[in-house]
């Protein structure tokens, strides 16, 4: 009774979470982009598809205020009087929605709507019945931008990002779209979003567990895309560890030779250690080997497990063995071994052995029908089997950890020429204080690295400033410190005139009383230069938050913690 | 779909690379739309590489399908990998990529 009273006492006194939305409570300009909401990420710049873990992001919406609607835009979207649309052939007005005939690329169009180049809009309209054909929303000019086009009754919300061309809406009608369309509406997304127009040039959304990436092999439970040595696989033929159907059967075939599978292409360097562990349970037989590759690992970089009893079989002098029962028949199996000579090789390997006792690589006659079952493949380094973390290709933007750790959402710039605009800051000469989560694998030299860039009065956040390993902010003149600038770290800008201080995962490393506040405006790059064509940073970027404004030593670290948790930090 | 790739063209072939994506995207007038042509292309292929005095261009990340099956049939670009490994494909050609500083 005590435990709950003082529960709703600390409540009751304010202990709600600290959200960045305070910061810009009192109309302060900004940003606050924000990976791990995947309502603000979208694959390209104009129809506005949403973005999956794997996939280019072209818009990224700022939360900073709250991604709360403008106002609206569409005069007559209830259709309640026949006035204010230009009806395309097929098209009329009547009855208080706007109906279609038998309509092919021709449009219901409403002209002179207030629409601005790089604002991004909330389109709404209701397909009240159709009987045949599509209709997709369109903002007019060259180019034009398009909805996806639909075909149900429905009730439909997507983004559209006006270009400098576009001052009409319309619903278009396609394929003889017969049908009626009631409660347009067109409403800015209020904000400062980032923007990528061109494809190749934008980052990709990814996801990586809390504490980092170990397993180092790819396609972890996708045994169809390893290579495979007189040996087949097939997909989901029994429930996995973690519940779902996605176990393999791993088959050998009829030849005398060993079978096994694998993974090529990896480098193993003298004197690291490697664990390499699988999921593995008992089919038609009861054993499987691991093993490690020879010109890297020695000849005595194996044992033999048996999946009937979870117990270890032979195996090699220089490995260390484990197995582990985790229910249902499973057995997490594990060699530990030391690289001898380094090599690049095989990683993953994974045998079926007749026996035991059987040796490294036995060849023995197979038999198609005879197979064991597997999932969960890990290699990585350290003389332990880590929580299991699924890579789901070799493109490694999608790895989770089934049983362990939460995920952290990211986007992934590739340093060759990504990067982003943001559009619409703007503001009078200013105080900053901005937040950036994020790791770099090219800001460790002397060039510089852009983490955001703005043109009117050129000041720059860079994770790469004018020396080796330092990470500084321009406004007029270099300024910075040493530290690892390719570090997953939280970054705090805190830059007032006469005043600048940088922090790194909330301490202080930094500060001068020499910074020129300046004004913010013009073209802005996001880990690029403002005219994305520079300064490419290549890097993770977790979240991201500015203000113009100075805030308190109390929002700095409410704000740091935040940023941290999104980053996986723990200060 | 989104291919991730890189694409690598020789400095002769970079107009005609741009002017494939540009083509991908024109869209002619119609009766109440004005021509459109795109400019796209020229996102693509702003890259600088070189090996010795000869000069490339490369893109690298998300191409979608159209734009790589449009390069491919019409540009014989140097040099196509699939993958998302930039570095990677330097490394497979020789290349090195020209470092654009910008005058602060």
């Amino acid at each position: 009774m005590i435990g709950i009273g003082a529960t709703l006492f600390k409540r009751m006194a304010g202990g709600s979470r600290f959200s960045p939305s305070s910061l810009f409570s009192s109309g302060e300009q900004g940003v606050w982009y924000d990976p791990s909401d995947l309502t603000t990420m979208f694959q390209d710049d104009t129809s506005a598809a949403p973005a999956v873990i794997g996939q280019p992001v072209g818009t990224m919406l700022d939360k900073s205020q709250g991604l709360k609607l403008g106002s609206e835009v569409i005069t007559n979207g209830d259709f309640a009087a026949d006035s204010d649309w230009t009806k395309g052939t097929g098209w009329s007005i009547a009855g208080g929605v706007a109906v279609a005939d038998d309509v092919t690329s021709q449009n219901l169009r409403q002209n002179g709507v207030a629409l601005e180049e790089n604002k991004v809009y909330s389109v709404t309209f209701t397909i009240v019945s159709i009987s045949q054909g599509t209709v997709l929303g369109r903002f007019g000019g060259t180019p034009a931008v398009d909805s996806v086009a639909f075909d149900t009754a429905g009730t439909y919300t997507f983004f559209l990002r006006a270009n400098a061309t576009n001052s009409s809406f319309m619903l278009r009608g396609q394929s003889g779209f017969t049908g009626t369309v009631d409660n347009v509406s067109v409403e800015e997304v209020l904000g400062n979003h980032a923007i990528q127009t061109t494809s190749v040039n934008r980052p990709v959304l990814a996801r990586h567990p809390e504490g980092g990436i170990r397993n180092l092999l790819s396609y972890t439970q996708e045994f169809d895309d390893w290579s495979k040595s007189n040996a087949t696989v097939t997909a989901n033929q029994i429930a996995a560890p973690d519940g779902t159907n996605t176990g393999y059967k791993v088959n050998e075939n009829a030849a005398t030779t060993p079978h096994y599978i694998l993974q090529t292409g990896f480098t193993f360097t003298l004197g690291e250690t490697y664990t390499q562990s699988v999921y593995a349970k008992a089919g038609t037989n009861n054993i499987v080997q691991l093993l490690g590759t020879t010109a890297a690992f020695g000849s005595q970089t194996w044992a033999n497990f048996d999946l009937s009893d979870g117990t270890i079989g032979s195996k090699g002098t220089a490995t260390a063995a484990a197995i582990q029962s985790v229910g249902e028949g499973w057995y997490r199996c594990s060699i530990t071994t030391t690289v001898t000579a380094t090599s690049g090789g095989s990683g993953g390997l994974t045998a079926l052995v007749p026996l035991k006792t059987s040796s490294r690589v036995f060849s023995y006659e197979g038999n198609p029908s005879n197979y064991i079952y597997a999932w969960g493949a890990q290699l990585e380094l350290g003389s332990t089997a880590t929580q299991y973390q699924h890579v789901t290709d070799d493109l490694r933007y999608d790895i989770t950890e089934p049983f362990g750790a939460n995920s952290l959402n990211y986007l992934k710039f590739d340093g060759a020429d990504d990067g982003m605009s943001l559009t619409g800051l703007t503001s009078p000469n200013t105080p900053i204080t901005a937040w950036f989560g994020y790791s770099a694998t090219n800001a460790e030299s002397s060039d510089l690295k852009s983490l955001i860039d703005i043109q009117t009065g050129r000041t720059i956040f860079g994770a790469s400033s004018s020396g080796t390993n330092q990470v500084g902010y321009y406004d007029g003149a270099w300024s910075g410190f040493a530290t690892d600038a390719n570090a997953l770290k939280v970054l705090t800008y805190d830059l007032v005139e006469d005043n600048a201080k940088m922090r790194v995962d909330g301490i202080q490393e930094y500060s001068d009383t020499t910074y020129d506040q300046r004004a913010i405006g013009g073209q802005i790059g996001f880990f690029a230069s403002y005219p994305l064509t520079a300064y490419h940073l290549a890097g993770n970027l977790y979240s991201c938050i500015l203000r113009a404004a100075e805030s308190t030593d109390k929002e700095i670290a409410s704000t740091e913690s935040y940023v941290a948790k999104k980053t996986g930090i723990s200060l | 779909m989104n291919i991730f790739s890189t694409v690598i063209v020789t400095n002769a072939k970079k107009k005609a690379a741009q002017k494939v994506i540009n083509d991908l995207y024109y869209v002619p007038a119609t009766d109440d739309e004005a021509e459109h042509i795109s400019t796209r292309g020229e996102g693509f292929f702003d890259i600088e590489l070189k090996k010795g005095i000869s000069k490339y261009w490369a893109s690298s990340g998300a191409f979608q399908s159209e734009q790589l099956t449009a390069l491919i049939n019409n540009v014989s670009p140097y040099y196509v990998v699939i993958g998302n490994d930039f570095q990677a494909a330097l490394d497979a050609c020789g290349l090195t990529k020209v470092v654009v500083e910008q005058i602060i």
